[in-house]
């Protein structure tokens, strides 16, 4: 009974916290712009993050050791500089596109004006992080991030022809825009397999203190989880090109995507989808700020409990408060924030070999896991999405760039 | 027991008495002499040790930067492998975390900055 | 060899120059597509905001945003070459577009929603309609 407390609990928390910016940013362009062509890259990318979530868990529960902490231990100093420097970069970016969303999401909500929520959502999370426990944050925002469940929602009342949307399921060359079909292709693979999460979700399943004995439960809550969660950012991409393609909209500005759900629920639409991309956002700037803290804390060694005061976890502390100080700073320049969405997106793609090869021999260590090794079929899975993920962005990347 | 140095002592967690980080081993100290085989002396912790690690463009930079960053004093701090009390995922050492110099620039941090802000 | 190494390195990056360089009918297509997307953006928030699902500060804004986005496809398009007739037709249709938005600006202003009926009853949900059959989205 308690394991499938503890199975659901799981499951609801990965729902909740599933979409962020970046998975919505992108559905939404692949829906306004490609209709349900698209709905293999989320499908394919979820996959991938189930495998890695999975292992991410596995890891900690054997080895008791979070993914920063193993990569130190394993491949040493200098070479865990390269994914530190990598990820806490990637992370800042990241992390300055969730505020963006915040701050749009909060602009929408009271109409006042976009740069001051960033500085406001900045310290709202921050406070949240000094002064709030592990427990309350990764419960806290998941369950209230049930609210992007409202996809789904709108989604069916929408009345799409689901042999179409099944259709998208299987991946197809694009009848236009080709460059700008695989740049979303590689934005929506970077944005479901984020690799903050990999570092977030060891870290908690060692606070929590899992042990082997947790090995099957990560298995059925993080493939139930994420899969729900695929399905989530799926219903995002159907709710959008049911309201954009028939309109012909393309989606250049954020502001564009904030009329999503007036079609199907009026007035009430336009509140919830401001609630829900606000609450996801918010969400999500927590867990990207913690991520970089454990990079840096687990890798050079400090003591890293969100649980304890911030003056006795000095340095991480610290890290966290300079990071979201970092993607504050980068929203109040005034970037563009859904073009620092995509963009990041795509970086993260191009950059998934950095964070999950290692991760990747990690896994097959016998030393750190033991006899939970992975099997060919895990590795072959990651390697090819990974290889797939890295490919389109090398290409595309550079290719949008000159385009745009 | 066979010990790897690589693998079972470098960049490994050190821990105190209580279990509480200390740091990771950033450094292994040898000592040699004409008459005995080498052998493990110390560990050694800091960013200046870390900074020796790097390739050689990398270095100059690396180590400045420590410098600038650490309080005054901090040296590489060396740990003599004496006192370990345990090997295994993590190293326990026999020291008093809350007193050890090991953790010179963690409370120099936590004095000068963290303590400044309301509510830590 | 050297020589050898260079020359395919230029013709490498010619490909992807090639690749980048678009003909002048997918650019006709670009300067439409930006069009329609703006010009129906400005319906789209015109229609919601006369059936008050959403604030006057948001449609304000999004017609401003609108109206910037439609003078920055029209300077693109001075910049672009095509022949005189392409360029004619789309910089009618940008005017009209541009017209459009700034109405509704004006009908948003002045809270007169019949006027935005008005302005937007050109049907963009019966023209929904009928590009959602041949789109065949349902």
């Amino acid at each position: 009974m308690k394991k499938v407390l503890e199975i659901t609990l799981g499951i609801v928390t990965s729902i909740g916290g599933f979409l962020e910016v970046g998975s919505l940013a992108t559905s939404v362009q692949a829906g306004a712009a490609f209709g349900f062509q698209l709905i293999w890259a989320i499908v394919l990318g979820t996959i991938c993050l189930i495998f890695l979530v999975e292992m991410s868990g596995r890891l900690a529960a054997v080895s008791k050791q979070t993914l920063a902490g193993a990569m130190r231990d394993r491949f040493g100093y200098p070479f865990f500089l390269i994914p530190l420097v990598a990820m806490s970069a990637l992370g800042l970016l990241v992390l300055a596109s969730e505020l963006g969303g915040l701050s749009l999401a909060l602009q929408l909500l009271t109409g006042i004006s976009f740069p001051w929520w960033a500085p406001l959502g900045a310290f709202a999370a921050w406070l949240l992080l000094w002064k709030g426990t592990f427990g309350i944050i990764e419960k806290g925002a998941s369950l209230l991030g049930l609210i992007t469940l409202v996809f789904v929602y709108a989604a069916f009342r929408m009345h799409p022809a689901w042999s179409l949307v099944a259709s998208g399921i299987r991946p197809s060359m694009p009848k236009h825009e080709s460059m700008h079909y695989w740049f979303i292709a590689v934005s929506i693979m970077g944005a479901s397999i984020a690799p903050y999460l990999l570092y977030f979700y060891s870290a908690g399943a060692v606070e929590d203190k899992w042990n082997e004995t947790d090995v099957a439960v990560n298995r059925v809550s993080a493939t139930l989880g994420m899969s729900f969660g695929g399905l989530l950012s799926i219903a995002v991409l159907i709710v959008a090109a049911l309201v954009f393609v028939p309109r012909g909209i393309r989606i250049e500005r954020f502001d564009q995507i904030a009329l999503m759900l007036t079609p199907v629920m009026g007035r009430a639409g336009f509140v919830v989808f401001a609630c829900a991309l606000g609450i996801a956002c918010f969400g999500a700037m927590l867990e990207i700020a913690l991520s970089v803290a454990y990079m840096a804390a687990q890798g050079f060694g400090w003591k890293w409990s969100e649980d304890a005061r911030p003056r006795d976890a000095a340095r991480f502390s610290l890290v966290y408060t300079a990071t979201l100080v970092g993607g504050c700073l980068i929203v109040v320049i005034g970037v563009d924030p859904l073009a620092i969405t995509l963009l990041s997106m795509a970086l993260t793609a191009a950059l998934l070999p950095v964070a999950i090869v290692p991760f990747l021999i990690l896994m097959n260590d016998a030393h750190f896991v033991g006899q939970h090794r992975n099997g060919w079929f895990s590795n072959t899975v990651v390697c090819a999405i990974v290889g797939l993920a890295f490919v389109l962005a090398v290409v595309s990347i550079p290719l949008e760039l000159l385009g745009s | 027991m066979d010990i790897a140095v690589v693998r079972d002592l470098l960049d490994k967690q050190l821990v105190d008495r209580e279990g509480e980080a200390l740091g990771r081993v950033d450094g292994i100290i040898m000592a040699y002499s004409a008459d005995a085989p080498p052998r493990i002396t110390h560990f050694e912790l800091g960013a200046q040790t870390l900074a020796r690690r790097l390739p050689r463009p990398f270095r100059g930079a690396l180590s400045a930067l420590a410098r600038r960053l650490t309080p005054r004093g901090d040296d590489p701090y060396r740990i003599e492998v004496g006192r370990i009390v345990q090997l295994g995922r993590t190293i326990k050492i026999d020291i008093d975390g809350t007193r050890s110099a090991a953790r010179k620039t963690e409370l120099w941090i936590r004095d000068h900055v963290i303590a400044h802000i309301p509510g830590s | 060899m050297l020589t050898r190494w260079r020359v395919s390195c230029a013709a490498l990056m010619l490909s992807f120059v090639g690749c980048g360089g678009k003909s002048a009918a997918e650019r006709v297509a670009e300067h439409e597509r930006a069009r329609v997307s703006w010009e129906q953006t400005a319906r789209f928030v015109g229609a919601e905001w006369v059936a008050r699902a959403i604030p006057d500060a948001f449609v304000a804004r999004t017609l401003a945003r609108a109206h910037e986005e439609l003078q920055s496809e029209a300077e693109a398009l001075r910049k672009d070459e095509l022949s005189e007739q392409q360029r004619a037709l789309l910089r009618d249709s940008l005017g009209a577009a541009r017209a459009l938005g700034d109405s509704l600006a004006r009908a948003v202003g002045a809270s007169d929603r019949r006027a935005a009926a008005q302005l937007v009853d050109n049907s963009p949900r019966a023209n929904a309609d009928s590009l959602l059959r041949r789109a065949a989205l349902r």
